[in-house]
This record gives structure tokens, sequence and C-alpha cells, in this order.
């Protein structure tokens, strides 16, 4: 007899049968859940999947070895290998019987299953089900005992206590899947057992636990007929169980056995370090429209990774956010969005789930995704959420204004483009201007090292070790713009691309160089994995410089350190790019102990600056992840420094080991500035001495011809000024009875009406004129025969010319809608330090100029679009008089939503005289009869606060001015709040039409992302040309700028402590 | 006959002139000795008390249009001062750059065609002309304008720049009836609310900790109360902070916030110096400003100044405060949770 079971022991043909049915309906059961999944992820595929072809051999060896599950938890890691070797070879098992019994059975009519394989068989199947029951047992006492932070469903970073019902479910999920396993596997042994117990076998030693509790059943001597009945009964007991597990497979978490292996397959190689295009990379995106924001948008991989979750919680564990309590914790926000995409309904929002501060949590540093055993990839996801928010302009105010500083200036402090290169005058040597001159390695500097002081000082001592290192080295000065990794990271995608252009072509318009350097690990990121220049040019970061400075002897440590520190990964390098050896490399060359924190290399904790989140910095319930980062430094014990190689981490951490408190514990240092301490760069001479004489002798003369020029200047003017007076008052006498001549009645002004305007009688018009008539016949009446003698003596000097329109060109508009607002804006110029007046000496040199629009006028847009939302059917036209450069405001103005936007200019116009400009609005005002004219209170350059006045007198309107809130329901009266000197409010209530001049502050003006300012573009805007005509009237001449000597305290440059001291003692001594 | 006068609108607030309006008189009658002409003040609306509070030292005639509503209306004001103007014909009229005078100033100036300056730092004249400097990109620039050709020009003064005229004098009154509320049914006053009354008083404090933009997260404000209430100070701030919301407008120090009348120490950090702001603080004695840009106007009216960041300065303040055993450091994070 050769050793084998009988399968279906005491089944008669119609016992079978029936297995067999049920057995098909249950696989049936599978098969339809699984396509019912399918059909889903299919609806997300949509627009062509096209991910590369999967990677066996890696996916492969990652589902074996377990590697991501086993790290930073082995136990877990191995208990999970034991479950997972255990059920496959129960699986295995099953299979191969499936195939003798079924398969090969009929067809040959033999069966292999028996003799010494099946004792083998049967041995394995035997440890198999050890394997999966104590690796159960293990994770279930785990689960049960508690204590690990990462299994609780409760939300603590968002404050709260209590497990909410949808996550008990997921409990009693997991508490099931674990159950059912064990019971399938317990009683698979008792079924053993059992048949152990009736058929005693001469080889059952093969089986080991069936015999072992063989022998326990022997102890119940029962009858062997009352033993068939349990046999056969428990039989069918198993087999179901075994069955509705397999049926149940697509609806729990036992899907993952799947979805786990599919969506590793699916997984990008490089998710976070180079994202996908905006609607672009096929199978990323479900439709075109930007980011996601509706359960529709989920592609086909996104749903599969979101099936494949399993709750282990690492990413929860690992989320700097999560540890800060953010409101994110990576872990729930995939499991939230799960429960969004298995409503199938492709028009419920992402929002009604997810909180717009969850989203903007995300410090983009990758930890989630490097550790996640199924290779979901959270930070994409939350790019993409991210891109659906910047969209709707759903954005945290200092995000938002880092994006518009990055839009008009480059850099996102927002600071003149022109002083990018400012911080390199400290230097006694001259850096190479890379876009003049052939350089080796062109140093890419980045916002922080460019910008920040403390950066500025590190930046400094880079410079100077690449110079004493001999290194052929430039800078790109103002053609360097922030390099975008964040600005993307932070969702503005539109953005970003065109910041890789116009820097890929800064790039390509530089000299030649070699190789690109950066300080910056996030610059170093996406000009190496972004910028579409992989290969071509090289990219390193500074670490790796100065290993190969230091390693090859250009750079000689002439006093080891001695110093005992530790090193933070930045995540940019680290993480996202696997450099974790060049700053260790760099350390142990000049001589420093290495003490590693805890959580180091691919473990690395986020210092919380990435993803933009530097920009908007509202911190969560709990300590700042830089704080935690310096508490897990101070608990290592003795070290001297704290090293970062990354702007943001010098920032985040010089603030967070005062905040921590761990000032007498270590210092915070550059790596670079550790080298220079090695190799004494104090010591070593670098000054190219003709460069030095050179800016030496400029200065000087600089400062001589300035000091000279001044005293010149005040002795000419004091003679020219009443020269000029005497001749200006001839030329008054002459102009006045000319002005007079053309004033009466004649209505000069705007003579043209838009073509479309269907207003039968329109309702503004000039009419200063008349009204100042009526005041000098009103006048006469009221006042006296002394004043109607004086007004005849002076008639020869006095002339009354009030301001009238301008003539504008004709234009096109469409129909008037119910109602219309008219909102006058003006591109306002900045102005640095290096401020120049033009040689006419009355104005200023344009290209020291940054230009944006002015802040007041974009509250007046804001309260415009704002009106219009409210009252619907409302037309908004923005109107601006300014050269075509000023398009660029009148296109980030229709891309907040104004309707239709209108330049009017003429070469003869001044855009800084409030009387010249409101001539123009006023003409376009007649053209456009709105209901409403709004205005900035003021400029930010010029500070005027009279065009919208002007505008009203001209227009015959009532005004009121520096408005803080606007009531109007469309009728015939607005009801206006100013606000007064000393905070007083004044309520007024105006008849329509009417101009209003509104104050910030009174809302927040939305964002206008670059993509819907690249939208705009389409938007037509009318140009029109003004006629100046003779009257050419202006509210005063500039006869001379000048930069005012500034009395001015000095300003001193100490340690901020040394500052607070001085703070204090100076209250102390006040009180 | 030379046109030589110069008129000065003077404002009132609770049935007082103003400050400012008292500083346009200072400088009113320093042009019209240049010019040779005499001061001319008219006075829209309020009681005889008003204007003849207006008879002060160099004043020549007081015109008070007394029928004209005490409420501002910009109709109002722009018709009283273009018919005292027709009917005095000055060479110069002067208004305060204050929220009704940016109002009127520019209608009055537009209606007849004169000259208009706003926000002037100084004016000159040379006997015949007036010169005015402006001041343009946050104090940078100096700008001088003319007005060529023009018989008459209008400018506003900058607040707390000019000396102002406190002594009485003995000017005549001249009682008009222009400007009654018939004349300006366009403009309905609906009335003044003043600031609700709050637990801090700018205009009492004798020291203030000020914070401005540069302060970047909202947390801040609540560690920089903490740190204001143990130094003894008051905490102000710049009008940003009101407009985002994080602080109350009681706390605004500046031209539509509160002047530091009784400040003897003022500390801004993160304050850049915007003029509104600087007219409520500039004449603090002991002023010591804190802000990254070295170029921030706050330097040209500060004792002592230091270039650093108000992000890293608070918690300096903190710890110094707790070593000093006036502030209790919380454990990680302090103040509010409201990030």
């Amino acid at each position: 007899m050769t050793e084998t079971r009988v399968l279906f022991w005491s089944f008669d043909s119609l016992e079978i049968l029936i297995f067999y049915g049920v057995a098909s309906s249950f696989i049936a059961l599978f098969l339809l859940g699984a396509m019912l999944r399918a059909r889903q992820w299919w609806k997300g595929a949509g627009r062509g999947i096209s991910f590369s072809a999967p990677r066996f051999v890696p996916i492969i060896a990652e589902v074996l070895s377990h590697r991501r599950i086993m790290q930073r938890d082995r136990p877990a890691g191995f208990a999970h290998l034991a479950i997972f070797f255990g059920f496959l070879t129960l699986f295995i098992g099953t299979t191969i019987i499936f195939i003798d019994y079924d398969i090969l059975g009929p067809v040959l009519g033999r069966s292999f299953w028996q003799g010494k394989f099946y004792l083998v068989f049967s041995l394995c199947m035997d440890i198999g089900g050890v394997l999966l029951l104590a690796g159960i047992v293990y994770l279930a006492a785990r689960r049960a005992l508690g204590g690990k932070p990462k299994l609780n469903y409760a939300r603590e970073y968002l404050g709260e206590t209590r497990v909410r019902e949808r996550a008990r479910v997921w409990r009693t999920e997991d508490w099931i899947f674990l159950g059912w396993l064990t019971v399938i596997v317990l009683t698979g042994y008792v079924q053993e057992a059992l048949r152990l117990s009736m058929d005693p076998a001469p080889d059952a030693v093969w089986s080991p636990v069936g015999q072992l509790l063989s022998r326990v059943i022997g102890n119940f001597e029962l009858q062997r007929s009352t033993m068939a009945v349990i046999r056969v009964n428990h039989w069918w007991f198993h087999a179901l169980l075994c069955l509705s597990f397999i049926a149940c497979i697509p609806w729990f978490k036992g899907r993952h056995m799947f979805t786990g292996i599919m969506s590793l397959s699916l997984r990008n190689p490089a998710p976070l370090k180079r994202l996908h295009e905006d609607g672009g990379e096929s199978g990323e995106f479900a439709l075109s429209r930007a980011g996601l924001s509706r359960v529709g948008e989920l592609s086909l991989k996104r749903l599969i990774q979101l099936d494949a979750c399993t709750k282990c919680g690492k990413c929860h564990e690992a989320c700097p956010a999560r540890a800060s309590a953010l409101p994110l914790s990576p872990r729930d926000l995939i499991l939230d969005l799960r429960d969004l995409a298995h409503t199938c309904v492709p028009d419920v929002t992402v929002g009604t789930a997810i909180a717009d501060e969850t989203i903007w949590s995300c410090m983009s540093c990758g930890a989630c995704q490097e550790i996640c055993p199924v290779g979901i990839e959270h930070p994409p996801m939350i790019v993409d959420l991210r891109r659906s928010l910047v969209e709707a302009a759903r954005i945290p105010q200092g995000i938002q204004k880092a994006f518009e500083n990055v839009a008009t200036t480059g850099n996102s402090f927002g600071f003149p483009a022109r002083n990018r290169g400012h911080w390199s005058r400290e230097l006694e040597f001259e850096i190479k201007n890379a876009n003049e001159v052939t350089v080796d390695w062109l140093w890419y500097v980045g916002d922080y090292a460019s910008y920040d002081p403390r950066n500025q000082v590190v930046s400094c001592t880079v410079a100077k070790l690449l110079k004493a290192a001999n290194v052929d080295f430039g800078i790109l000065h103002q053609q360097e713009r922030t390099a975008g990794n964040d600005v993307r990271r932070a969702g503005e995608e539109v953005l970003f691309q065109e910041l890789r252009k116009q820097n890929l072509s800064s790039l390509s318009s530089a000299r030649p160089f070699r190789n690109i350097v950066t300080t910056d690990p996030h610059t170093f990121n996406t000009m190496k994995n972004e910028y579409g220049h992989e290969g071509k040019t090289g990219v390193f970061h500074y670490s790796s410089l100065l290993v190969e400075l230091l390693e090859s002897g250009r750079l000689k440590v002439m006093k080891p350190l001695g110093k005992r520190v530790t090193l933070h990964d930045p995540c940019h390098l680290g993480r996202l790019n696997g450099e974790y050896d060049a700053p260790r490399r760099v350390l142990a060359a000049i001589g420093c102990e290495l003490i590693e924190m805890p959580r180091n290399r691919d473990n690395s904790f986020c210092c919380g600056a990435g993803g933009g989140r530097i920009w908007s910095q509202e911190k969560g319930r709990d300590e700042r992840p830089s704080e935690i980062r310096i508490h897990e430094a101070q608990k290592i014990g003795k070290i001297d420094y704290f090293i970062t190689c990354c702007p943001k981490d010098l920032t985040m951490f010089e603030d967070a080991r005062k905040t921590a408190g761990a000032e007498n514990d270590f210092e915070v240092k550059d790596l670079a500035e550790l080298v220079a301490d090695a190799v004494e760069l104090q010591n070593l001479s670098m000054p190219d001495w003709n460069a030095l004489a050179q800016k030496m002798a400029q200065t000087l003369s600089r400062s001589i011809s300035q000091s000279v020029g001044e005293i010149i200047d005040a002795k000419l003017n004091s003679l020219r000024v009443s020269a000029e007076i005497e001749e200006k008052s001839v030329k008054a006498d002459e102009i006045a009875p000319r002005q007079k001549s053309g004033t009466k009645g004649e209505n000069t002004g705007a003579v043209v009406s838009g073509s479309a305007t269907p207003e039968a009688d329109p309702k503004l018009e000039s009419t200063a004129s008349a009204d100042v008539n009526a005041a000098i016949n009103a006048n006469r009446v009221d006042t006296g025969d002394r004043h109607r003698e004086a007004g005849s003596n002076m008639a020869s000097e006095w002339s009354i010319s009030p301001v009238k329109p301008a003539a504008i060109a004709p234009y096109e508009f469409p129909p008037r809608r119910s109602r219309k607002i008219l909102v006058a804006v003006k591109r306002v110029g900045m102005v640095g330090d290096d401020l120049r007046i033009a040689s006419d000496e009355r104005s200023i040199e344009p290209e020291v100029m940054d230009w944006n629009i002015n802040e007041w006028d974009e509250t007046g847009i804001e309260e415009a679009l704002l009106k219009a939302e409210a009252l619907g059917d409302t037309e908004v036209v923005a109107v601006t008089v300014g050269p075509a450069a000023a398009d660029e405001i009148l296109r980030k103005a229709l891309a907040k939503g104004v309707d239709r936007a209108v330049r009017l200019w003429s070469d003869q116009l001044s855009d800084g005289d409030p009387m010249a400009v409101a001539r123009a609005i006023a003409a376009a005002a007649i053209v456009e009869q709105p209901d409403l004219i709004i205005a900035g209170a003021q400029s930010s350059d010029l500070g005027q606060s009279a065009t919208g006045s002007v505008l009203s007198r001209i227009l015959n309107l009532p005004l009121a001015s520096v408005a803080i809130a606007l009531c109007w329901d469309g009728g015939t009266t607005i009801d206006v709040t100013r606000e007064l000197e000393g905070g007083v409010q004044h309520h007024q209530r105006l008849a329509i039409p009417t101009v209003v001049t509104v104050q910030t502050g009174m809302n927040t003006p939305r964002y206008s992302s670059l993509r819907m300012i690249n939208q705009a573009k389409s938007k037509p805007i009318i140009v029109s040309e003004v006629d100046v005509g003779a009257s050419s009237l202006v509210g005063h001449e500039v006869r001379k700028m000048s930069v005012p000597l500034r009395r001015r305290t000095e300003i001193s440059e100490e340690p901020v402590d040394q500052v607070a001291a001085r703070i204090v003692s100076l209250f102390l001594e006040n009180r | 006959m030379r046109i030589s006068d110069v008129l000065v609108v003077a404002e009132h607030m609770e049935g007082e002139i103003t400050s400012q309006s008292a500083e346009a008189m200072g400088i009113g009658r320093k042009i019209a000795d240049k010019l040779g002409g005499r001061l001319l003040v008219v006075v829209v609306g309020g009681k005889v008390e008003l204007a003849q509070s207006c008879r002060r030292k160099g004043i020549d005639l007081v015109i008070h249009a007394e029928k004209a509503p005490m409420a501002f209306d910009s109709d109002i004001y722009c018709d009283v001062v273009t018919r005292a103007i027709h009917a005095y014909r000055p060479r110069l009229v002067i208004a305060p750059h204050s929220v009704d005078g940016v109002s009127y100033a520019p209608c009055v100036a537009a209606g007849l065609g004169a000259g208009l300056a706003m926000d002037v730092v100084d004016l000159h004249s040379d006997g015949r002309d007036v010169m005015a400097i402006r001041s343009g990109f946050g104090g940078r620039v100096a700008i001088e304008v003319g007005f060529p050709g023009r018989p008459l020009a209008v400018v506003t003064i900058r607040p707390a720049t000019f000396e102002a005229i406190a002594e009485a004098g003995d000017a005549a009154i001249e009682k008009v009836e222009w400007g009654s509320i018939a004349d300006g049914g366009r403009i309905e006053n609906l009335g003044y609310v003043a600031l609700p009354k709050s637990d801090v008083d700018i205009s009492t404090a004798r020291s203030i900790l000020a914070i401005g933009r540069g302060i970047s997260d909202q947390a801040l404000v609540g560690r920089a109360a903490r740190i204001a209430q143990a130094l003894g100070a008051a905490l102000g701030c710049s009008r940003p902070l009101v407009d985002a919301g994080w602080l109350p407008k009681a706390h605004q120090v500046g031209q539509t916030g509160t002047v530091a009348k009784s400040c003897s120490l003022y500390v801004a950090l993160g304050i850049s110096g915007a003029v509104q702001h600087l007219y409520g603080m500039k004449h603090v004695k002991t002023i010591f400003a804190v802000n990254t840009d070295r170029n921030a106007q706050i330097f040209e009216f500060a004792w002592g100044g230091t270039c650093a960041n108000i992000d890293e300065l608070i918690p300096a303040l903190e710890r110094q405060l707790a070593s000093n055993g006036l502030l209790r450091l919380e454990p990680g994070s302090v103040g509010d949770h409201s990030g």
C-alpha cells in the first residue's frame, strides 16, 4: 500500500457533486468580486495605462524578502514572513491536490500524490500551518496588548481620544482577518487528527501536528460512528471556511495578497524625486484638469494603490506631520481616500472627506512612500490634491505669498531678483559671473543660500573653500531663479514649468560650463531629476564636491577637528537621491566622530521645511518636527555639533535648537563651516589683489563723486530754481487764456462710445465744468460785492478749466449685463537697495525696478469679484493706464476672474500722475457706463491717494474714500464703511453710480495660479490709444528725483540672544 | 493785485479741530509769509466754538460754513472749499492728508484744473511759486514737484510732519451760507462708530512692544503677547496683522489705529515703517527697531536698531525673560494652538 489519503472520505457521488457545486459557486463569487473591483479600477484607467513593464525580479525579491515589512519592525516582519510562507505552502499544497485529483487523475488515470512525495507533502503542510499560526498568534497578541501607536486608529494627532465609528469597522475587519485564518488552520489540523484517529497510519509521524491532536482525540474515547459523523460535518465546516475566505478576498483586507503585489508592480521608480507632469503622465491622471479633486479623477494606479493598503501604520509612524500633530497621517489619508473611491460616485469631491489643512500639512519628505510595504505613493497623490487646491485658490497665506513672490521676483522671499548675488559682496574676491566667462563648475546657489542671512554666511564659506581649492567656479547672479522644487511640491505646477523653462534658458545662454554644483538639496533634486538634462550635465551636491576636494588633497586638513558630531540627512539628498555617504566621508576626512541619531539615512526625520511648509509654518498641536529632531540629537548624549548640509535645514534647526532648549548642548553648523575650520581657511590667502584694488578704487571714486556732485547740485539748484520760476510764470500767463477758451459747455471728453452700449441715456458724462459754473453763479449770489470785485480784478490771472476726460479710441465689448463694476488697477514699481535715479533726474532707472500689481487694487479686484459673485449677472471690467508691460497685471486680474480688461495708453501720458490717469480712466468709464467704480485707496509706489477722487470729480459721481466694507444689494444705493483716523468707522450711503476707493484688509485677494494666468492669455486685453489732446493736464510736474541722504540709526548685527537681552533691559529701564 | 493768499482747510472730529489741521495752519503761515499773502482758514460745519478755536496766531481770516453738516460729506467739503477759492482766490490750498482730505482735496483740484500734490512732506516758496517735496517708494525717493502754469495749487500735507499752531490769535470770522445739506444729497450720513473699548490702550501705554509683517506665524503673536505682558508693555502692531485677523484693531498703532501718545519706549519688531504706522509712533523718544531689511524706513526714525529675524527673536526674548524669572517657559510649544 502506497502512502496517500482519501479525498472525499465516505462521500457518495451526489455529495461530491454538491461539493463541486458549492466550491465552484464560491470561486465564482471571488471572481465576481475581483471583476467588480477591476471594473472600478478600469474606469480610472480610461485614458490609457502605459505604466512601464513591471520589473519582475525586484518585485519578487521585495515580496520574498519582506524588506520593507522587516524595516524598523523586525519581529512583525518575521511574523508576516511566517504567515506569508505558511499561507503560500498551504495554497501550493491545495493547488497540488487540485492538479493531481482534478486534472491528472481524470486525464491520465494516475496520481502522483502518494508515496514519498505524499509524506513530504504532509510534513510541509503541517509546518506551513504551524508557521501561519505562529505568525498570527504573535501579531494578534501584539495587537491585543496594544502599545503600538501605529496600530491605533484613534487620530491622536487631531486630538481624538476615542476611535471613530469608521475606524472601529477597520478594527473589526483586522480581527476577523486574523481570526478567520486561525480557525482555518486549526480546523485543518482537527480534520487531519480525526482522519488519523479513525484510520491510524504507520506514517502519521509525517503529520506531526495531526498525530499529536489525534492522541488528544483518542482520550475522548468516542464511538467510531460518532467520530464518523463529526469527521464528515467538520470536513464541510473546514471546507466552507476556506471557500468563503476565498470568496471574500476582494471585499476585505485579504485582497492585499493581490493588490499589494499589483501596487508594487505599478510603482513609479522615482515617484517623488521626479514628479509627474500636470495632467500629463499617462496612468497618473484620469482627466486633463489640474490635480485631483473628485473621485472620478482617481487613476487606475491610484485606485489599486488605495486598495492595497493594509493599514500597517508604517507611514503613520514615519510621518513628521503626524509626529508634530499636524492634521495629517498618510495612513488615514489613504484610508479616507479609499472610502471615497469605494463610493464609486465620480462627482464626489475629495473635500467632503479630506480637509484642506490635511493636504497642506505634507512636507514632501517621502518617508511614507519609502517605508510603504505595498508601494503606495502618498506624496505624489498629495501633490495632485494640492494642484487642485491651487487651481481653486485654496492656499495657505504664506504659500500664496511665496508663489506670488516667485512669480514676480524669482525667489520666495520677494527680494529683488537683482540682489541674488549680493551675498558675494562680502567676499574679498569676486566670484566669476558664469554669464560672462567659462567656468568648470556652475554654482546654482538657490533661494535660501542667496538671501537668508544665516545661510549667506555659509555661502561665503563655501565660496572661500572653492577658491582655496582652486576650483574654477561661477554663479549666474540674477539669471538664476529658484529651481522650483518646492513650488512644484506645493502644487503650483505651471509656475514650476515656467521656472524650469526660464532656468534652462539661463543655463543654456550662460557661457559653457562642465558641471552644476548646488548647496541646496532641493535644487539638487529638481535639477538632477526634473530638468530633463539628466546625463548631459552632471548635477552635484556640494558635499560630493567637498569629498573630492578633501580626498584628493586639494583641500588639506590642517587640524583634524576631533569633534563629536551628529548628522541630519536632508530628505532630498538622502531618501530621495540615495546620497548618504558624501557628508559622512567629509566628516571622516576632517576628523570628526560621527554619532548617528537613531533615525538616520533612509529613516532620517524631516526638519519640516519641505513641500512648501517653510513658507507656511502653522504649528501642529505638538512640537515641530525640527524640535523633535533636536530632542533626538540631545538624547544621544554629548555632541559638539549638529551638522546639516541643506540651507533649509540650517534655518529650521538653528531656530529649533533655541526653541527646544538645546542651546547649551550643541551648535548647529553647516558641513562647509566645519570643513573651513579643519582646513584653517582663515589662514589661507585667496584674494586676487587686482580685483580687490579695483573694487576699492571704484568705491572710493564713487563716494567722492557723489558727495562732490551733491554739493555742486545744491549750488546749481539754488540758482536754477529761481531762474526757472521766472520763466514758468511767464508761460503761465500765456497758457491761461488759451485754457479758458476751450471750456464752456464743450464736452471734448470721450466722444466715443462703445458700439454695443445699449444704454439709451448714459448716466456718466463730464459735467464738472457745468458744475463749477453753477458754483460760480451760486458764489455770486451768496457772497457780497467784495468777492465779485475781487473776481473781476483777477480775471487776467485766474482761469477755470476743470479737468475733463481724455479722448480714447473706440472699442467693442459685449452687451451689458444687469450690473457692471469697473476696477481701476495700477502697475506699481518696487525698488531694491540698488536704487538709481536716471540721468534726467526725474525718474528711476527702469532696470532697477521690479513691477507688480498694486496691493490696494488687488483688494479692489477681489471686492468687485465678491460683489459680482454674490449678485450674479454682473460684469467686472479692469482698466489700467500704462504701457504694454502693464498687460501683465491685467492678465493677473483676468486670471482671478475679471471678465474683461482694458488698457489705455499714450506715449505722451504719465502713469504716475493721478490727474492724467484719472482723465484716461474717466474716458473708459463714459464708454463703459459702470454702476460702481472701485479704485485702490492709494498706490504702493507713489502713494498719492488721488486717482479715485479725481475720477469721481471728472465724472461728477459721489465718492466714498478709504472704504473697509461695501454693502450693495445691486440696487440704487450702496452702503460704505470708511475707516478714519484712530480706527473710527464712518458709515455712508451713496447713490449708484458711484466711486469707492478701498483699503487693504477688507478681503483676502484670491490667488491666480500661473495656469490661470496662462489661460487668461487667451482672453483679449482691449488696448485703446489715449488722445491727450491739447490740454495734457497733469497735477504737477516732477522737477527732480533724488535719493535723500537718510539719517538712519546704526543697524547692528548681533546674535539674537544679545538683541533680546538689549530689548529686555530697555523695557526694564523704562518701567 | 497779486494772488498770494493761502487757504487752509481745517478738519474736525468730535467737535475739535484735528491736530493735522493745526499742522496745515503752521506750514500755511510760513508759505503765506513767503508769498506775502494772508492765511485763510475754512471750516466746514460745526458750531461757533469750532470756528473760534481756529482763531489761532497768524491766521488772518476764518471762513465758517456753519450751515454745513457736522458729518463729513465729500461733496459738501468739495463744494465749500471750491466756493471759498472762488471767493478769495488763494494761491495755495493746504489740506491735511487725512482720510477725509484724500477724499475732497483731489476733487477740488480737478474741478478747478488746479495743480495737485498729495502727501507732501515739505513745502517751499520763493515768493512767487510754490514747490512741494513728496516722498515715494516707501520713503526711498524724494520727489520735488512744481505747478508750472497754475495759478492755484492744492496740496495735502503728511500728518505729524509740520509744526502746528496752537496759540490763540485774533482772526476775524466770516460766516458763509455754503454747503447746506440740500446741496449734498448724493451722500447720506449713517453715523460714526468709535473703536470698541479694549483691554489694551495704546494711547496711554508708556512702553509698547509692536509687531508687524515680519512675523510669519500666527502662533508667534500669542507668544509676543505673553512677552509684552512680562515686560509690562502694551502689545502694538502694524496694519497687516489686523488685516490678517491676527490681532484686534485696538492693537494697531498708526493713522487709522491709535497714536502712541504717552509712549516713551517703542520696540518695533518686523515693522518696515509705512508712513501710516510712523504717524502713530515716530514721536516716541526711544524707538528700537528690529527688521531683516536694512533699508526699512523704520530705521530712519529709530534710536537704535538691529538686523534680525523676528521668528528667531521671539524665542530668544522668551529665553531671556525666563532667565530673568519674568516668564515661565512652557515646554516646547508656547502660546495658542490656532495654527
